[in-house]
């Protein structure tokens, strides 16, 4: 079984629009990292490139599933109006 | 000087970035005299050296270096050249300096305001910038900052979701400093992960606020996961308090009668006992009865100097913290091997670094060690 550093809320993590991860300090000083692909697939610890701690995210796969659709037609819609 | 511990982003400043050094390592001081503080950030170190000159090395995501190169040596901070520091502090992916008339200086990310600049004009990455803020005491958290000004008030800005502003329940973050209500005149400050502790010298008594999931506050984790405004504890301490220090999720008060007491989580030896932490405070004491010269905490580990220039640590050590390779988790003080020939004069640490700074009158190797074991 994982023994989780920590348990922390998606709300707590940083998005990077940039490479689609998502990010939480780790106290060795880097940073705890999960794609939006893994959380989408339902994967929920995030690791550290520099340590051996992980921690859980807490979320809601139901909705979070939900809210990137959101944003995926927001973002089809506005490349519509460009063209 | 010496430096030892994570180095995933040049923050020992050795001139190189790998996973962790993990013995006490000397640092090229060439260009460095008069050394008088050190502040370690997440993965960047601050180095105050004469007349109050900024250095800087490490992490620079941010701009939390205060110029725009990610450096691996110490370099100058040449933007606030002619200012005159007197103290600095780092949070995680942040800076400040107090200068000589006690203004606060701030820069590097102001993502959840912690800068106590407005957000909208003052994005992710801040250049050096001087606050209308008079600060006495400067203490930075994960995502938060907190100061005391002359008037012994607290203000604190930032991320505020875990309570950690002391603001009430409807203050969830802050890109303004604000003053923290419910307080009496306060000596002491620090600020945790998701948590800020103060200690007023005046009443002798602890203020928390804030996470406490892991009894951090010395309230009851079951009971209280987190609170919103400051609560008074009396834990019965008569001394006055030479240093309050926390990492992420502990804390501990070193008082002038040279005891330690502290409390919090404990998972990896973060609290230097192999006790676990039922809600109590625990008071440790370094092998040999020997007495506290100096004590500073990173995010999950401790360093110590005693008096007769033995250096201790305990706590977390999956990057070498204590110099030693006994385990991951170092339950008691161990000692920290470095050679006894040097005479240790200031010690610090960050989030899993580490750095001691030599006594600069024994540069000559004029120093006789004492036989000190
Ligand atoms: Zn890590």
């Amino acid at each position: 079984m994982t023994i989780f550093h920590d348990e922390i809320e998606i709300e707590d993590f940083e998005y990077d629009e940039d490479d689609d991860m998502y990010y939480y300090p780790c106290p060795c000083g880097d940073r705890f990292q999960i794609s939006k692909e893994e959380l989408l697939a339902g994967e929920e610890v995030a690791t550290c490139p520099s340590c051996s701690l992980v921690v859980k995210v807490i979320y809601d796969l139901e909705r979070f599933k939900a809210e990137a659709e959101e944003i995926h037609e927001d973002k089809t819609d506005k490349e519509t109006v460009k063209a | 000087m010496w430096s030892w511990g994570a180095n995933s982003h040049g923050q020992l400043g050795l001139d190189s970035t790998s996973e962790q050094i993990d013995k006490p390592t000397e640092v090229s001081t060439e260009h460095l005299s008069d050394i008088q503080q050190i502040a370690c950030g997440g993965g960047h170190t601050l180095l105050l050296a004469e007349n109050g000159k900024l250095f800087s090395c490490g992490w620079n995501s941010r701009r939390q270096l205060g110029y725009e190169q990610e450096v691996y040596t110490f370099k100058r901070v040449w933007g606030l050249s002619g200012i005159h520091f007197l103290n600095i502090a780092c949070g995680w992916d942040f800076s400040c300096g107090v200068t000589d008339d006690k203004f606060l200086f701030v820069w590097g990310s102001n993502s959840y305001g912690q800068l106590g600049l407005p957000k909208n004009e003052f994005p992710d990455e801040v250049k050096p910038i001087r606050l209308q803020v008079n600060a006495c005491a400067v203490s930075m958290g994960l995502r938060h900052t907190a100061i005391i000004n002359s008037k012994g008030e607290v203000w604190t800005t930032g991320c505020g979701r875990h309570g950690q502003l002391g603001l009430g329940h409807n203050v969830l973050k802050s890109d303004r400093f604000q003053r923290v209500p419910k307080l009496s005149v306060i000596s002491h400050i620090a600020c945790g992960q998701n948590h800020t502790v103060g200690w007023s010298s005046e009443e002798k008594a602890l203020y928390v606020w804030g996470d406490n999931k892991h009894g951090q506050l010395l309230l009851s984790s079951e009971k209280y996961k987190r609170i919103y405004k400051p609560e008074k504890i009396d834990i019965d301490v008569k001394k006055d308090v030479k240093k309050l220090l926390s990492g992420w999720t502990n804390v501990l008060l070193w008082l002038q009668d040279g005891s330690l007491l502290t409390w919090g989580r404990n998972n990896y030896g973060q609290l230097g006992t192999d006790s676990p932490f039922t809600g109590k405070i625990i008071q440790i004491n370094l092998p040999g009865r020997r007495h506290v010269k100096d004590i500073v905490l990173g995010s999950e580990h401790t360093v110590c100097l005693a008096t007769d220039n033995t250096l201790w640590a305990w706590g977390w050590n999956e990057h070498g913290n204590t110099g030693t390779s006994l385990g991951d988790c170092i339950f008691q003080p161990v000692r920290v091997p470095i050679d006894s020939k040097i005479k240790i004069s200031q010690i610090y640490a960050g989030s899993a670094h580490n750095f001691v700074v030599m006594d600069d009158n024994q540069a000559d190797n004029t120093y006789t060690p004492e036989d000190i074991d």
